[in-house]
């Protein structure tokens, strides 16, 4: 089962990889004008661009810059039109980063979201549960780059609590909280709507009738089957939270792929952008792995399969 | 019970991954045995920048220098370079350095290092580099450069840090190997570079073996903050010192400079550099390959009262395709001044009339519709294109704004395949020479939205002529052909605003736009 899964995203990846590579090939702007003049600060001379399109091979064509850009990743030699250095140092520079970020935020949707669902869904139409719903509708709405700096303007120029960049583990509680904050109304929304569902099935009448605390119920009963949906929510949205870490990055000077691969897009490095996409599918791949494993110790039935 | 241990355990290493990772705040410690100033006060600016240290041609310039300098004018001073002679025919240069020179790690700085850094210049694609002949040493400080042909910006080009920063020759590697690759930051600079994070902060440290005069500056912190409204944040809550200044292109929006004058510990200023925001005319496309056309819309632009809505006065109007006050800059040449009648007499003069009284005029059925291209990132390009479509409107042409992305946009202009473009003058050291060439010279490649033979002949002859009296009269001659054209729609002079803490003293901005002046920075009680 691991190898079929190992040969799916050996494939996914070079697809994946593949497509990039080629939609940003077609994407008319050049990388040699857009680096060099971002590095000059005005416009290069002829010659400058010649040399730079001669060095990454960039004059080549298509399919001889695809077999060359795969030999160099294969051996771990690819170099970055825009910085000059190897592909795969500035993705394990950046990547820890983003990960760190995103594993941040779902942590921290998940710890509050989860809770505020439940809470929600056993006090329903109650005073908490309206300001849950409440709460979590202003969440799903509220764009995280303006949520971003409302709380830099609040924590850390106003009240002057919370550090405003860099990176540490002070720094990484604002982020957290813009990046995550979206997916923690949704959550909760998911939670609640999952929980009431559940609460009304017959094995948990069962479970009243045998005369089971009403914690034990929750918590070991009925939790255990309705978080089953955030699951499969939490890993739908990884791809909407990684396209956030963008704008977050941006704003909290965070030195993630987010950013990275924003700026290569602009650029048009195809270069990189296929190199980071190549590890990104990989990832993919791995986190869906342990979503079904998750899926196996929640729910019994699915490990009969 | 398994289930709740399999669950803590997970939360566990999300802790213990979430504590391990990132790297503690940058702690400042004030150097031991350093000395105190008058008032006791750490000399450590922060710096906030948009770029990465090392990706920043002001932040290099830190820690390297160059043989040759430039003034605002655009004149070539003296820096790593005492003084220096060209032969008549300009094909032998004999420079002569200053002595007493060392890198930062105690290399001496000798003609051969100086060779040494040229050719590594030369090989990493310096434009004198297909001119060059060869370098010589002739004595411990002297050197020659030879020339194959005559190449006028070679002063220039030695000015630019990223063409030619004299770097050790024991920071490439292999040492002493001009093919090498630069892996260590070693120069001559005031600063030396002892700690970079990249993509996060770097820390630099006075050289005191400087050759000039020392900074007050014991560290200068470099952090980089890629948001531009996060940027003044940080100025606000005074994570940084200092914003704007390692940017060549305005970092700070015009926008936030009343917000940030009003704050009493923060104190805004601005520079000009001679950097026009210029719209550039395809001259070749209807409806403005009619002179007329581009006469009128150069009349119709009130570019006083534009720079005082939109900018409050920040930015000064500019109404000639080149700065007036650069070396060789357009001497006598009166630009378009606003005059709306005019502008109206030239399009009826064109055929372009209004029939159908919808205010927009047409001539053989056609409206009369420009499509203006802006890159985006383009400084306030936004705001001066409604305000253009406004003015427009008046006089009865309709203008079509069209914002891109940028690498889309240029790819554009390079194919010619747009009416307006918005983009600029350039400044010292790129402009006048660089300007010219990219978007007038035809045998340069690319699209060039004006030329003319009598325009290429020029700037050949602006090129080739070892006469600078002769140069300047070619140069004069090019102006006035752009400016009778109308090739162009010069706005406003895009300043340079940088914004600092009041704890601040004696930023001063350095005369051209790719360096930082920090050597009289100190830092006061606030």
């Amino acid at each position: 089962m691991i190898a079929k899964r190992l040969a799916t995203a050996l494939l996914v990846m070079f697809f994946a990889s593949f497509l990039s590579f080629s939609l940003l090939y077609l994407a008319p702007g050049s990388v040699a004008d857009a680096v060099l003049r971002e590095q000059l600060g005005f416009e290069p001379t002829e010659d400058e661009v010649v040399a730079f399109i001669t060095k990454y091979n960039l004059d080549q064509p298509f399919i001889v810059q695809y077999y060359i850009w795969l030999k160099l990743f294969v051996t771990g030699k690819l170099i970055c039109p825009q910085t000059g250095e190897s592909v795969v140092d500035e993705f394990l520079y950046r990547f820890p980063v983003t990960l760190s970020l995103a594993f941040s935020a779902v942590l921290f949707a998940s710890c509050l979201g989860i809770p505020f669902g439940v809470i929600s869904a056993i006090k329903k139409d109650s005073v908490i549960d309206n300001v849950c719903r409440v709460v979590a509708s202003i969440g799903v709405s509220i764009p995280s780059f303006w949520l971003a700096l409302l709380l830099i303007l609040f924590f850390c120029v106003r009240l002057k609590i919370l550090p405003a960049f860099g990176f540490g583990f002070k720094n990484m509680i604002l982020p957290t909280i813009a990046l995550g904050f979206h997916l923690f109304a949704s959550i909760t929304r998911v939670t609640r709507g999952s929980m009431l569902e559940v609460l009304n099935e017959q094995y948990i009448l069962v479970s009243r009738a045998k005369g089971l605390p009403e914690r034990l119920i929750i918590i070991r009963h009925a939790l255990k089957n309705a978080i089953i949906p955030v699951v499969t929510l939490i890993g739908l949205q990884l791809g909407h939270l990684l396209g956030g870490t963008v704008i977050i990055e941006s704003i909290f000077s965070l030195p993630g792929i987010g950013k990275f691969l924003m700026d290569s897009i602009f650029a048009r490095d195809y270069i990189a952008v296929s190199g980071f996409v190549m590890f990104i599918a990989f990832l993919f791949v791995i986190v869906n792995l342990i979503v079904d494993v998750v899926y196996m110790i929640l729910d019994s039935r699915v490990r009969v399969d | 019970m398994k289930k709740v241990m399999k669950i803590a355990v997970l939360i566990l290493t999300a802790l213990l991954l979430l504590g391990c990772t990132g790297k503690e705040e940058v702690k400042v410690t004030p150097t031991p045995g350093a000395e105190a100033t008058t008032t006791g006060i750490e000399q450590v600016l922060k710096v906030g920048a948009v770029k990465d240290f090392k990706k920043a041609t002001e932040g290099r310039s830190l820690v390297f220098e160059t043989l040759v300098d430039v003034d605002r004018q655009g004149n070539p001073v003296p820096l790593l370079a005492e003084s220096w002679d060209a032969s008549d025919d300009g094909l032998v240069y004999t420079i002569r350095l200053r002595d007493g020179i060392k890198f930062h790690d105690g290399t001496p700085f000798d003609a051969k290092a100086a060779k040494f850094a040229l050719e590594w210049s030369m090989n990493n694609g310096a434009p004198y580099g297909k001119y060059v002949d060869g370098v010589d040493v002739v004595d411990d400080h002297t050197i020659k450069v030879r020339f194959k042909e005559y190449y006028y910006p070679f002063l220039i080009d030695l000015a630019s840090e990223f063409r030619s920063k004299i770097v050790s020759p024991t920071a490439v590697n292999p040492a002493w190997d001009t093919g090498g690759k630069l892996e260590k930051f070693i120069g001559t600079g005031p600063f030396k570079l002892v700690e970079y994070v990249k993509d996060q902060y770097a820390v630099l440290e006075r050289n005191d073996d400087y050759w000039g005069t020392k900074p007050k500056l014991e560290k200068v912190i470099w952090k980089t903050i890629p948001d531009p409204h996060a940027l003044v944040m940080a100025l606000k809550t005074g994570d940084v010192d200092i914003i704007g200044a390692p940017e060549h292109h305005s970092a700070v929006p015009y926008e936030e400079v009343p917000k940030l004058q009003a704050e009493k510990d923060i104190k805004v200023t601005w520079q000009s550099y001679g950097r026009f925001q210029v719209i550039r005319f395809n001259c070749f496309v209807e409806p403005l390959d009619d002179i007329r056309v581009r006469k009128a819309i150069n009349y119709v632009v009130d570019r006083e009262t534009m720079v005082k809505e939109l900018f409050a006065g920040i930015a000064e109007p500019a109404n000639l395709p080149m700065c007036p006050w650069f070396k060789y800059g357009p001497a006598g040449i009166k630009g378009y001044e606003y005059d709306p009648e005019k502008a109206k007499a030239l399009l009826e003069e064109a055929g372009w009339i209004d029939t159908d009284g919808n205010g927009i005029r047409e001539k053989d059925g056609k409206e009369l519709a420009i499509d203006l291209l802006i890159p985006q990132g383009e400084a306030n390009a936004d705001a001066v294109a409604v305000y253009l479509q406004s003015e427009l409107k008046k006089v009865g042409i309709k203008l079509n704004i069209i914002s891109m992305e940028s690498s889309a946009a240029w790819a554009k202009k390079k194919e010619g395949e747009y009416m307006m473009f918005v983009h600029h003058s350039g400044c010292i050291p790129w402009a006048p020479q660089g300007v010219l060439w990219q978007e007038h010279y035809t045998k340069a490649g690319q699209f060039k939205h004006y030329h003319s033979d009598e325009l290429d002949t020029l700037i050949e002859k602006v090129y080739s002529t070892t006469d600078d009296t002769k140069r300047d009269e070619y140069y004069q001659q090019i102006w006035r052909i752009l400016n009778d054209e109308a090739a162009q729609l010069p706005l406003y002079d895009i300043v340079k605003v940088v914004a600092y803490r009041d704890c601040v003293k004696g930023y001063e901005h350095s005369p051209t736009m790719y360096k930082m002046n920090l050597m009289n920075v100190e830092i006061v009680e606030q």
